[in-house]
């Protein structure tokens, strides 16, 4: 077999395609490595199989929202190229929402978001403490985006939305953490989302023990055809 | 439909050029794979950075992926891991960050307590079994090499034993844990 393992060191293969799945092969070593994994399907396995398991040990770090920034940037690298059509045209149907023209620009340079279809469901959801948030439901996308308006969790507390069918069980949707939230709608739960009702909770940190809202209604509103 | 034959046609379907299933896919992996870049990096910057990288690849790159040899969240995962590995070696040899082995408690946290168990995957809790059979020390040395980039010279420093030996040591016990895993 290949020089690296002529090293007099124990394991052979097998512990060789643990190394280069871990990350742990000595650089110099892993051209001839790579060089044997081509031509040898045993260790493709292995090392898919390591890959696999070493992948576990990121089961217990927790997820956490990226700024929405991110999607615009990316979608502005990945998509941007791609537009072709005039821009006056892209933002037209956006220039009715009351966003600031600066604003506009940044958009439209920058996020992509121009593509997608216009959002066909939408709800203003309100509190009686003043707290304020809108959600736009993407049909195309199933992409559920909720922007906090005004007012916040309070301290140590997170924001908890919830969709409450007519029927049946509240279902958690995400915890809103951040000023802007992507959730992303099975298509399952997408089917009922015209004229369902949304719900804000406040929660501990961890979101709702019990997976029903705690306590009163933060803010709610109804999901209707814009 | 189990939510990983939804990643992986949310992967064919962007391959096909999709942006409505790019999103989607974002929507479902972006916040585990931030949280993975974040835990690594230790800076918000870099892991949007890193966030950026993975995503404009996977736009470019979905078609590579072949469902035989990784399931969909594990490709989408090793991908992130292995650039912010990347990163973080960048950034270490450019002397903006600290080296793996110097802050201790890392050692600490991400090691899943005996009452974790019941809850993880299969796959994890395997792994997690078999680890145990290992002197701690040593199967901590192989969550550091995955999660915080260390490489047998940082081990071997951390350890205070040769190069040489530790990598011995340590391929005996990738032997012993493959052995373990196949029971």
């Amino acid at each position: 077999m290949n020089a690296q393992l002529d090293t007099g060191l124990p394991g052979g293969a097998e512990a060789g395609a643990a190394e280069y799945s871990l990350g742990l092969m000595p650089k110099a070593e892993i051209a001839a490595f790579e060089a044997q994994l081509a031509v040898d399907t045993d260790l493709q396995q292995d090392v898919a199989a390591w890959t696999e398991y070493f992948a576990s040990f990121t089961d217990i770090i927790p997820a956490e929202t990226p700024p929405p920034q991110v999607l615009r940037r990316i979608e502005g690298q990945v998509f941007g190229a791609e537009d072709r059509r005039p821009v006056w045209r892209q933002v037209l149907p956006y220039l009715v929402g009351a966003v600031a023209g600066a604003a506009i620009a940044w958009v439209v340079l920058t996020s992509g978001l121009l593509e997608t279809p216009a959002p066909t469901l939408g709800a203003d959801l309100a509190g009686a403490e003043g707290l304020a948030l809108d959600a736009r439901f993407a049909p195309a996308t199933g992409v559920l985006t909720v922007t906090l308006r005004q007012g916040d969790a309070g301290e140590g507390r997170v924001l908890e939305l919830w969709l409450l069918p007519e029927d049946g069980a509240p279902v958690s949707l995400a915890l809103l953490r951040d000023a802007e939230t992507l959730v992303a709608v099975p298509p399952a739960l997408a089917e009922r989302l015209d004229g369902a009702r949304l719900v804000v909770s406040e929660e501990q940190p961890g979101g709702s023990p019990d997976g029903r809202p705690s306590g009163d209604a933060r803010a709610e509103g109804v999901l209707v055809g814009q | 439909m189990t939510a990983q034959d939804e990643i992986e046609a949310l992967l064919s379907q962007v391959a096909g050029g999709d942006r409505g299933a790019f999103r989607r896919l974002y929507a479902a992996m972006a916040p585990r794979l931030y949280g993975l870049a974040l835990r690594i990096l230790r800076d918000e910057m870099l892991a949007q950075d890193i966030l950026e990288e993975v995503f404009t690849g996977v736009w470019k790159d979905a078609g590579q992926y072949r469902g035989a040899l990784a399931a969909p969240e594990t490709w989408l995962v090793t991908i992130t891991r292995d650039a912010a590995i990347a990163r973080l070696g960048v950034e270490r040899a450019a002397g903006r960050m600290a080296g793996p082995l110097e802050i201790t408690e890392r050692l600490y946290a991400t090691r899943p307590e005996t009452e974790d168990l019941a809850g993880m995957r299969d796959e994890a809790r395997a792994l997690e079994v078999c680890l145990r059979e290992l002197p701690r020390a040593r199967a901590d040395m192989l969550r550091h090499a995955y999660l915080y980039g260390a490489t047998y010279d940082d081990l071997a420093r951390s350890a205070g034993t040769s190069k040489t030996a530790l990598r011995a040591a340590v391929r005996t016990d990738l032997v012993q844990v493959r052995e373990c895993l196949s029971r």
